[in-house]
């Protein structure tokens, strides 16, 4: 129930991030004489399920006016909706406790089907899936339960094509050592028991050290454990993760150890978990091992930032975020810092304020913080929408009120012998600037409810072109000002990236230009500085693909219809928005996709189960031998019926 | 009280132990035991210092036989006390968790050893919420509350059923405690939109666990059908 509130914190957050700009007017009042019935099934057994929520969103193309309404089924699983207004475009989502969340598409913000006046559309058919758990017990090298600590599951997902790592929730060991991590949806997952061992000055005050800016109120409470061991003028904080043994001669520490008791995450065994599976016996025996001091200097080309945190996370943990760490260390004004008790091993040091990640194994809202990073700031969030992700996954930012200016990513190895003497020289992050023209006259978009009209100009937004969360800016030095033809991407790192203009209804993106190149479908590459003059042409021509889906005879039966270029270059390293693959989910029979870039696609339609089957690139692979092709031209609408096609992946 | 007697005979006896040392820091060092009728070692407490002139405490962590040891103490008046997770702490010189304990007094350069401090086994409470039909209810909050002793000020604790309806406090002092469930936010069926209140009592021994079901229907003329709780 609570993740029904959070989707609708993240819709109405986005209709507000689309919409406010947009100057708007009460509407005026529409006709509610629309009506939607149907049932909610277990998808594993086909029954019903009585007491869900479901609820209605209108989305009405950029209706400022999202018209909600939730109600709970019967013992028959049965809904009714009535007196609903006509809309382009509206969702239906359903949630049970103990379920996976689901709709019509279970993508958020996304209409999956329109409504006429007066129109019932009955039989509606949403299905649920079951969630799953993973449980088990930590123990000590003394075979004594570890109380108190956090466990992560992490799960094995497809971003733009690419394989990466989301974190979910957290269970935490209770006084037996047990835990357990519940609403797991299917999927493959690593079980991680996190061991941070984090260091600040030990002049730090207990103010910084909590995370607390210098503005916060005083009577503000102490956000972490300020307990901890003053080794010189260095103090490693204790008491968030499991305590280590006393320092005699040397640190110990417990290494982050990810199930089965591997060091490092590539080495780890997936579990796969089944729909509504409970894998217990994922148990963890914690040993210590000798540790060393790991210090040196950072050298900015400014001042450091107060709560500047350098973090160092095992090697091919990169993806994880703020709690997957080894160790961190808070740098001193002076750029020093020391990182206490690390065990050998390989680690990339990251550097820089903000600290991206996916989120959404199990649950937008709450469940997934740990124990908060000593020095860190205590931050505001921001959340990216990833349709290249899996369902519910999206992009978290610890820091959204800031763009960084320096960074720095490099790799450390540790053996048995401190390492002294580090030199992380920060650089300056990239600024890639351009401007949007028009193919013609400029766009005007017209708000079907409002009447009211605006310059059709996209917010123009960066994305890392392989996924990967370390690349992503924030959203503060996304896009410019509404309506302004100029753009100014800031606080990039080194990487390739792909340019994406979010273009309004009606508006196409025709080529993107950047040092001289078409990048339209292709990456840009920051390695080598900033790049300026980007030239993003859109225009008010569009391509049409519609048609007909043979063998759908159930009014209520859900469809899928998924369009994607010949160019198999294109099935991955696409960002978090394909440019070239469009799907569509609907009722009935009658299809259409518009907003590709004219070229060769495939054109398939499969059961709307299916629908984010397109993020894999194998399985396009495989839809490719059972799909329509066809040529898409401006302004030529292309009609192909299909029959429905079952995608077999080998 | 033996705690009481133990803690300050520890820093009596040892105040006139002032080992003559030119540097100003002190040393202090002790152990840390359980309430048990045969005390145990507790060996990876956290042992903390703090008051005096200290701006972070000063910590020390506890090795198998339950020894720690703190150097580098400035003189002064200070807060000493141990926690482990799932122990309840017991304040220096205080016979019973949530009792004022006595200050730590370190002179200039002194070494104080002997210092005995006191962690109680925690008790637990578990337990699942079930609606009218037997269902298991995620979602539900579940608060603990006790109405009298000391340590209700740092009370109510409130969690969350995790998915399968279940709960566990524990680390929990002996006492007679409440169990208050409330339905989960927006979980309302029509004309069932206010949260429910189920409310039960447990007894709790020291390390003792005790188990506590509570259920609500979505009868709103009916509002709690109670289900029995057991003790272990």
């Amino acid at each position: 129930m609570r993740r029904c509130f959070g989707i609708g914190l993240v819709v109405l957050g986005l209709v507000a991030v689309r919409v406010a700009a947009r100057q708007q007017v009460p509407p005026p009042p529409v006709p509610t004489t629309g009506a939607i019935s149907g049932v909610v099934m277990d998808g594993a057994t086909g029954k019903p399920i009585g007491g869900a929520t479901v609820s209605f969103w209108s989305f009405g193309s950029h209706d400022p006016r999202s018209y909600e309404q939730s109600m709970l089924t019967d013992p028959k699983g049965r809904f009714v909706f009535l007196q609903l207004p006509r809309t382009d475009g509206c969702n239906l989502y359903a949630s049970k406790s103990g379920y996976a969340d689901g709709g019509l598409d279970p993508e958020f913000l996304k209409a999956a089907m329109a409504l006429k006046e007066s129109e019932w559309v009955p039989n509606v058919t949403l299905t649920l899936w079951r969630n799953g758990g993973i449980s088990g017990r930590v123990v000590d090298e003394a075979n004594e339960p570890v109380v108190g600590i956090p466990v992560r599951a992490l799960r094995l997902i497809l971003v733009a094509g690419m394989p990466h790592v989301t974190v979910g929730r957290i269970g935490t060991t209770d006084d037996r050592g047990m835990y357990r991590i519940g609403s797991l949806p299917p999927g493959k997952y690593l079980v991680m028991v996190p061991s941070v061992q984090s260091s600040a000055p030990a002049s730090t005050s207990a103010r910084t050290l909590a995370g607390r800016t210098p503005d916060a109120a005083p009577n503000e409470p102490p956000l972490t454990n300020g307990a901890g061991l003053n080794f010189g003028s260095d103090r490693l904080v204790i008491g968030n993760y499991a305590t280590p043994p006393p320092a005699t001669d040397r640190l110990m520490a417990y290494p982050t150890v990810f199930y089965p008791g591997a060091r490092l995450l590539a080495s780890a065994t997936p579990i796969d978990l089944a729909p509504g599976q409970e894998k217990g016996g994922v148990d963890f025996a914690l040993q210590p091992v000798p540790a060393v001091r790991v210090s040196g200097t950072v050298i900015s080309a400014g001042a450091l930032d107060p709560n500047f945190v350098l973090r160092l996370l095992p090697r091919g943990s990169e993806d994880l975020g703020v709690g997957s760490e080894q160790a961190t260390a808070l740098v001193s004004a002076s750029g020093a810092f020391t990182f206490l008790g690390v065990p050998s091993g390989s680690y990339t040091l990251d550097a820089g304020l903000n600290v991206t990640r996916f989120t959404g194994g199990g649950g937008l809202a709450g469940g997934e913080w740990g124990p908060r990073t000593p020095g860190m700031l205590v931050a505001q969030f921001g959340f990216k929408w990833t349709p290249s992700a899996p369902d519910g996954v999206s992009l978290v930012m610890q820091r959204k009120d800031v763009v960084d200016r320096e960074w720095a990513a490099l790799p450390i190895d540790v053996g048995a012998d401190d390492v002294k003497g580090l030199r992380i020289a920060l650089r300056p992050t990239i600024t890639v600037s351009g401007e949007v023209v028009w193919d013609g006259p400029p766009a005007i978009y017209t708000n079907p409810a409002s009447g009211q009209t605006y310059p059709a100009i996209p917010s123009v937004e960066i994305e890392p072109a392989d996924g990967d969360a370390r690349l992503f800016p924030t959203y503060t030095s996304l896009g410019g000002p509404p309506a302004t033809q100029q753009f100014s991407l800031t606080g990039l790192r080194a990487g390739e990236y792909v340019i994406r203009p979010h273009e309004y209804p009606g508006t196409t993106v025709m080529r993107i230009v950047a040092n001289g190149q078409d990048v339209t479908t292709g990456t840009i590459d920051t390695s080598s500085g900033d790049i300026s003059g980007v030239v993003v042409t859109m225009t008010a021509k569009t391509t049409t693909i519609s048609g007909s889906v043979r063998d759908v005879t159930e009014p209520g039966r859900q469809t899928s219809v998924i369009a994607f270029p010949v160019e198999q270059r294109e099935w991955s390293r696409y960002g978090f928005t394909p440019l070239t693959i469009k799907t569509t989910v609907f009722l009935g029979s009658r299809y259409m996709l518009t907003g590709l870039p004219p070229g060769e696609y495939f054109v398939v339609a499969v059961d709307a189960a299916f629908s984010g089957a397109w993020r894999d690139p194998a399985w396009l692979d495989a839809a490719s031998r059972v799909a329509a092709r066809v040529t898409l031209k401006w302004d030529e609408p292309v009609t192909v019926d299909l029959s429905l096609s079952r995608v077999q992946v080998k | 009280m033996r705690a009481l007697s133990m803690c300050v005979a520890g820093a009596l006896v040892l105040t006139t132990n002032v080992v003559g040392r030119s540097a100003e820091s002190a040393r202090i060092a002790g152990v840390v035991v359980t309430t048990d009728a045969t005390p145990q070692p507790v060996r990876r407490a956290i042992v903390e210092l703090s008051g005096g002139p200290l701006t972070l405490s000063l910590d020390a962590i506890t090795d198998d036989e339950g020894r720690f040891e703190i150097a580098d103490v400035p003189a002064g008046r200070f807060t000493i006390s141990a926690s482990r997770a799932s122990y309840v702490t017991i304040a220096c010189g205080a016979s019973a968790p949530g009792r004022v304990g006595v200050p730590l007094v370190v002179e200039p350069g002194q070494r104080l050893t002997g210092i005995r401090l006191l962690l109680a086994r925690g008790a637990a409470i578990a337990g699942t919420v079930r609606d009218a039909d037997g269902e298991p209810m995620p979602g539900a909050a579940v608060g603990l509350a006790k109405r009298s002793g000391a340590d209700r000020k740092t009370l109510p604790l409130t969690v969350e059923t995790d998915d399968r309806g279940g709960y566990r406090f524990f680390g929990l002092a002996a006492g007679e405690y409440f169990v208050v469930a409330r339905t989960p936010f927006m979980s309302g069926a029509p004309g069932n939109s206010k949260s429910r209140r189920l409310t039960r009592s447990i007894a709790l021994c020291n390390g003792s666990p005790g188990e506590a079901e509570t259920a609500w229907t979505r009868d709103s003329r009916c509002p709690w059908r109670r289900a029995s709780a057991r003790s272990r």
